[in-house]
């Protein structure tokens, strides 16, 4: 599990990598906490959790790490360490072939993921008509709860403390799509992440 | 490589390609250029413009639908997510699209300066009292917000009312709200358009300065270009001014969040040449939502800046009894919105972008209040920490060039990381120190982060936007005192 910073000029560009979609994932809220807290090491007293989801898996990482943002800016909650993750497939029956070849599912509990890229809503279940998703989008407070339809769900356990404890000043105003990608590089699956500062 | 065809010695043009336009049903996109894109640049400034993808950029949003004349680039142009920063385009109202990529996620990132009548002399032997003050006195840093947080009642009161609120509340005066763009407050606003985790985000944070590149400055003018405008502005040579940078925190960045990934949902990403310029067509309902909610954020940031401006006026007060203020205007750096301008020799509405861009309005426009409508708008241009400022004012001649846009900064050249590792915060401080300029900072890194060196040189900015003509300067403006978050 690992991560490195990347040039980039205006803002903090970073690519990690894990042996899981889930270990991807874990290493880059490391590298976004980094980035948020530099060297200073949180102390683990409170335990948080949360689910997001994502239409396909750089729909998923923009959520998650937005989720650590959030749980700063609303909740003064600073992240120490994630417990647990686990990522789930939405689509029935929607695994391809190729992921037979891919490595099984590791200690942390990570489900199966499909191999091939999903970009949009309308691709994924037959289930879905087009007139539901178009309905769902037009509600206003759907930013969460939305992904009925969509492709993968994330469960996330956070530990760490209140913010007001230290004493920081890096702050992230947003995770972006820019150059963002989530792909399998040989057995490894490895991600870019650029966020805004 | 891509043609940059040389227009002058300051202005770049990449043509529109050839090639077969057939149109995606869905987007709307023809995957070309629809017009050229221009750049306003020096042979110096497009070196490291040329170092990122900032060309990319602006010729991506030249790409999409509805754009009219031009997909421009500001001076200080640098890469961006979507649009590059300094980009600046308007959209036709039936064809043209809306897009959060266009207006950034920190959404009313802006600038507001107030004069004061203590001079130089008066002052600075208190620089380091009162920059202490306002440290203890104005949240900043991260996760700093105020002790006692909004309702969720007051937070909605200020996404529809803007700076009028913090006015209502008597942090503020009349003049105040005529003298920032929009007069403080953006009319087409509904706060149901806004997710409840953005309000949430904004609640804590209303009234603080953040960090990063945020930062309040005490500044003296230094020099002045043009006596009579500088009189109409209210500043004069020696004077002692105030320069408040910052935006609208997380509730903004969560808006530009949700609404991205609402558009892709609806619309899909497979077409577009990078995901950040997902967009809707301006009269969708979608592009209707997405700019009311960013009008909601709009109109916070302003109210930020209203109550950060408020307590900089109870400091003064506090070291400077009786002590006279006036705002000398509110500019915003990111923001879409309707207005009016000349398209091909007739006035009409079009839907704006300006990301790191600022609005640049000439004399007689009707936004403008009595006090400028003979002037034109002032126009405020940051440099870097430590280094000089401007005050420009808006000119005919720039409503035809871009818009009635101009620069917004000195944009950076240098990454973050980059900077961290080849300076250091306290030599940073230093040298600031010796250029007799005091500095409060939220963190050494910080300081490194944000040094003059990491940026691009702000006087050949302001010339480079001066001899474009997209505005005239005014006063140059030098810091005494530093305050970042």
């Amino acid at each position: 599990m690992a991560y490195e910073f990347l040039e980039h000029t205006a803002d903090v560009k970073f690519r990690a990598d894990g042996s899981t979609v889930e270990e991807c994932f874990s290493s880059a809220a490391d590298a976004l906490a980094e980035t948020v807290r530099g060297e200073i090491d949180i102390s683990e007293v409170e335990e948080k959790s949360f689910e997001v989801e994502g239409g396909d898996r750089e729909g998923l990482l923009y959520s998650f790490l937005e989720e650590f943002l959030f749980l700063l800016d609303a909740e003064d909650f600073l992240v120490a360490k994630i417990k647990s993750i686990k990522i789930e497939d939405l689509r029935d029956g929607a695994l391809s072939d190729s992921d037979k070849s891919r490595p099984k599912a590791d200690e942390a509990g990570s489900h199966p993921e499909s191999g091939d890229s999903l970009s949009r809503v309308s691709n994924k279940s037959e289930s879905v008509s087009e007139d539901e998703i178009i309905q769902l989008t037009h509600k206003p407070e759907v930013v969460r709860g939305e992904a009925k339809e969509l492709g993968f769900k994330l469960k996330c356990v956070v530990v760490g403390d209140r913010v007001e404890n230290y004493k920081f000043t890096n702050d992230v105003k947003a995770v972006t799509y820019s150059d963002m990608f989530v792909k399998k590089d040989g057995n490894k699956w490895v991600c870019q992440v650029v966020l805004d500062i | 490589m891509m043609e940059l065809k040389k227009i002058s010695d300051i202005e770049w043009e990449i043509p529109v390609e050839g090639g077969h336009r057939s149109v995606d049903p869905k987007t709307q996109s023809s995957g070309v250029m629809n017009v050229p894109a221009r750049i306003f640049a020096s042979e110096e400034l497009l070196k490291s413009i040329k170092g990122d993808k900032s060309l990319e950029q602006v010729k991506n949003v030249a790409k999409l639908p509805g754009i009219l004349k031009a997909s421009y680039a500001m001076p200080d142009m640098h890469q961006g997510y979507g649009f590059p920063i300094g980009g600046v385009a308007a959209f036709d109202m039936d064809s043209g699209i809306v897009s959060p990529g266009g207006v950034g996620y920190d959404i009313n990132c802006g600038v507001r300066l107030l004069a004061t009548d203590l001079s130089i002399e008066d002052f600075v032997a208190k620089t380091k009292d009162v920059l202490h003050d306002f440290k203890r006195t104005i949240p900043s840093g991260v996760g700093r917000g105020h002790k006692e947080k909004l309702s969720v009642e007051d937070l909605k009161e200020i996404l529809v009312e803007g700076a009028e609120w913090a006015v209502k509340k008597g942090m503020g005066t009349k003049e105040d709200l005529e003298r920032t763009e929009e007069g403080g407050r953006m009319s087409v606003a509904n706060p149901e358009d806004v997710s409840e985790r953005a309000v949430r985000r904004g609640m804590p944070q209303s009234g603080t300065l953040g960090a990063g590149n945020h930062f309040i400055e005490i500044q003296k003018v230094e020099d002045i270009y043009d006596e009579d405008v500088a009189k109409v502005f209210g500043l004069k040579k020696g004077q002692i001014v105030v320069m408040i940078h910052c935006g609208s925190r997380g509730l903004g960045h969560q808006v530009a969040s949700d609404y991205i990934k609402k558009l892709e949902n609806e619309l899909g990403v497979e077409d577009l040449p990078d995901r950040e310029l997902i967009s809707a067509p301006i009269k969708s309902e979608l592009g209707q939502k997405y700019l009311s909610a960013m009008s909601c954020a709009v109109n916070f940031a302003f109210c930020n800046r209203q109550i950060i401006m408020n307590y900089v006026r109870e400091v003064l007060e506090r070291h400077f009894p009786g002590v006279k203020t006036s705002l000398v205007y509110d500019v915003a750096h990111n923001i879409a919105k309707i207005e009016k301008h000349d398209v091909d020799g007739k006035m009409k509405e079009v839907c704006i972008h300006r990301k790191g861009a600022t609005r640049a309005f000439g004399p007689g426009r009707d936004e403008l209040p009595s006090v400028y409508q003979k002037s034109g708008q002032p126009v405020i241009i940051p440099g870097s920490m430590g280094t000089a400022s401007y005050v420009l004012v808006g000119t005919d001649e720039s409503m035809k060039l871009a818009w009635g846009s101009a620069a917004h900064g000195a944009g950076r050249r240098m990454s973050r990381s980059k900077a961290v590792r080849e300076l250091d915060g306290n030599e940073v401080k230093k040298d600031l120190n010796k250029k007799g300029i005091e500095v409060e900072a939220g963190s050494i890194k910080g300081l490194a982060e944000e040094a003059p060196d990491a940026y691009k040189d702000v006087d050949e900015v302001v010339r480079v936007t001066s001899e474009a003509g997209l505005a005239r300067p005014v006063v140059k403006v030098v810091p005494i005192g530093v305050m970042k978050g």
